[in-house]
């Protein structure tokens, strides 16, 4: 935390109501339509971003098959709607729940493995499931893709559907904000600190990276479902391989393990490629540069290293106090 | 009440660990586990704690075989333990590390957490008053906020402790928690250790300082090359022909 007791809840919680009320005010900003479907955008990346943090920011567990799962539930969602016309609320629910299906199924042996093992075996499901969307033609369309997506009329309309969105979004935050400040947040840290020393502890790691990659695996799911009903066009290029790099770096850079992390990741996402159009194809070569000057400077990321350097301002006024008043500081040593 | 070690052999690929170790830990004293390098003292924790499981033999808690079960079973039957290098969850706060502690009182299932519902927010409340309680036990209420990473070696030590000790075990198992110590700290970890022992935890010691051991322990077992050289009271022990030829070579 970076400001504790009475001063750090006010603070929060007026930073949060302001983030809700420019949230709630923007349709009637009148930017722009491109502007509308970059927050909408950055709406949906939010989801995406939040469940990977839950997965690798807080569990330590690198997954490299989100942009997959996305595309699954964009995928199962939009062909549920246009091949059998399924409701919107069920195609979307069927969106969220067959990636974390999939997740519970290849979970439990994929998260045996660690590390580097850990990493390919993800990159394996990833690209098992964007060459399902390319080469399954007869039922995903292929590399064309999926035409005629419709949402319900009711939100046919460019405000509500931002509204839902972004109402999903934060509820996802609060979904993430609530588990990470308990014992289960707790327990995810414990196991990416230390997964021997928090066995000991009773904690059943297994289990806590089971929940953790079925949350990631769901929330990109429902991301998907509200891309492929937003873009009324998916095609398997937006669910490669190289969206899973991305969103990787961008949470490192961003600063894994925190909530600020995700949401700062998610901007660099959505932000990093408009502004760097200039390189065309090779914004991915400019994250890459990106993440390899942060991960130099700052390793636990932008939002990460400002709470360190605010939590060391805060013991260092602190130890000065009590020298102060003539009680001896915290004799600790700082790192 | 106690933890029997059946015919306990653990060998990994040609090379046996333990053979056919056999002792019991009576609850409410100190037994300390002492031996030479490699005599498989670590090894025995590792059996007991579920980190391996045995080769063959057997170790029962309270009747109940316990040897097949994974680590965080065995932790939930009330068996905690430190390791030979403190192993802390070094990016968490000194506080935080003692609620992993606390972790099965303090996990309240996956719909309440999520929905933050009131009551996780009051057993979290109760939880950091709890865990207080235990820092200033070993005496590291100050450093509460600070990163367990940046301790020094010695708090560290006191914090594992602790941690080990907010989960409410019955046994409590330390791995040389004197290495790397200086003697007044040793001292004082003596002093601890009884204190554990007072409040009614079981303690089993793996230590190389001498005159810890024989200065606190009620029982010594003595290992040697996986088998079980001798087992007794500290000066029982410490008299035993065996024993000083294994520490010290046999005399021409």
């Amino acid at each position: 935390m970076m400001y504790e007791g009475r001063t750090g809840t006010l603070l929060r919680a007026a930073g949060g109501l302001l983030a809700l009320m420019l949230l709630a005010a923007f349709p009637f900003m009148r930017f722009n339509p491109y502007f509308t479907q970059l927050m909408d955008m950055l709406g949906i990346t939010l989801l995406i971003l939040m469940g990977l943090n839950l997965i690798f920011g807080y569990a330590g567990q690198i997954s490299v098959s989100q942009a997959g799962f996305f595309g699954l539930g964009a995928y199962t969602a939009s062909l549920l709607q246009v091949k059998m016309g399924v409701s919107f609320p069920l195609a979307l629910l069927a969106g969220v729940t067959c990636p974390a299906l999939l997740a519970a199924i290849l979970g439990t042996p994929i998260l045996k493995l660690k590390g580097y093992y850990l990493a390919l075996a993800t990159i394996g499901l990833g690209t098992m499931l964007y060459e399902a969307m390319q080469q399954w033609q007869d039922m995903t369309g292929g590399p064309i893709g999926v035409f005629g997506i419709q949402r319900p009329p009711i939100l046919d309309n460019d405000i509500l559907y931002y509204y839902l969105i972004w109402t999903t979004a934060v509820l996802g935050f609060l979904l993430c904000r609530n588990l990470t400040s308990c014992a289960f947040g707790r327990a995810w840290v414990a196991i990416r600190e230390n997964e021997m020393a928090a066995a000991a502890m009773g904690v059943n790691a297994a289990h806590y990276k089971l929940v953790a990659f079925i949350l990631s695996a769901g929330m990109a799911g429902l991301a998907g479902g509200l891309y492929a009903f937003l873009n009324r066009y998916i095609s398997p290029d937006s669910f490669a391989l190289t969206y899973s790099m991305v969103l990787i770096a961008s949470m490192i850079i961003g600063g894994a393990g925190t909530l600020g992390g995700a949401v700062i990741g998610t901007v660099l996402v959505i932000v990093l490629p408009e502004m760097t159009q200039a390189f065309a194809d090779f914004h991915v070569l400019v994250f890459g540069l990106i993440l390899v000057v942060v991960l130099r400077f700052m390793p636990r990321g932008i939002w990460g290293t400002a709470r360190r350097y605010w939590a060391g301002r805060r013991d260092t006024t602190r130890a000065a106090r009590q020298r102060a008043t003539g009680s001896r500081p915290m004799p600790e040593a700082t790192p | 009440m106690s933890i029997v070690v059946e015919k306990v052999t653990k060998t990994f690929g040609g090379v046996t660990a333990l053979s056919e170790v056999t002792t019991e830990i009576k609850p409410g004293i100190i037994t300390s586990l002492i031996g030479p390098n490699g005599a498989g003292k670590t090894t025995l924790f590792n059996v007991i704690t579920g980190f391996y499981p045995p080769t063959s033999g057997k170790v029962l808690l309270d009747g109940r075989p316990i040897h097949s079960l994974p680590p965080h079973r065995v932790a939930a039957l009330g068996v905690s333990r430190t390791f030979q290098t403190a192993l802390l969850f070094e990016e968490m706060t000194v506080l935080e590390n003692v609620l992993v502690g606390q972790h099965r009182s303090l996990a309240g299932g996956f719909l309440a957490s999520a929905l933050g519902l009131p009551r996780i927010g009051r057993m979290e409340k109760k939880g950091r008053e709890e865990a207080m309680h235990y820092l200033e036990f070993v005496g590291l209420g100050r450093s509460a906020e600070s990163l367990a990473g940046s301790l020094p070696y010695g708090k560290k030590r006191l914090l594992e402790m602790a941690r080990a000790l907010a989960s409410k075990p019955r046994f409590l198992l330390l791995d040389e928690p004197a290495a790397g110590l200086n003697n007044e700290e040793t001292a004082s970890l003596g002093g601890l250790i009884t204190r554990i022992k007072e409040m009614g935890v079981t303690v089993l010691l793996v230590e190389h300082d001498m005159s810890l051991v024989m200065d606190i322990s009620d029982h010594v077992v003595v290992l040697n090359f996986g088998r079980k050289l001798a087992e007794g009271p500290p000066r029982e022990v410490r008299t035993d022909r065996q024993v000083i030829e294994a520490y010290l070579g046999e005399e021409d």
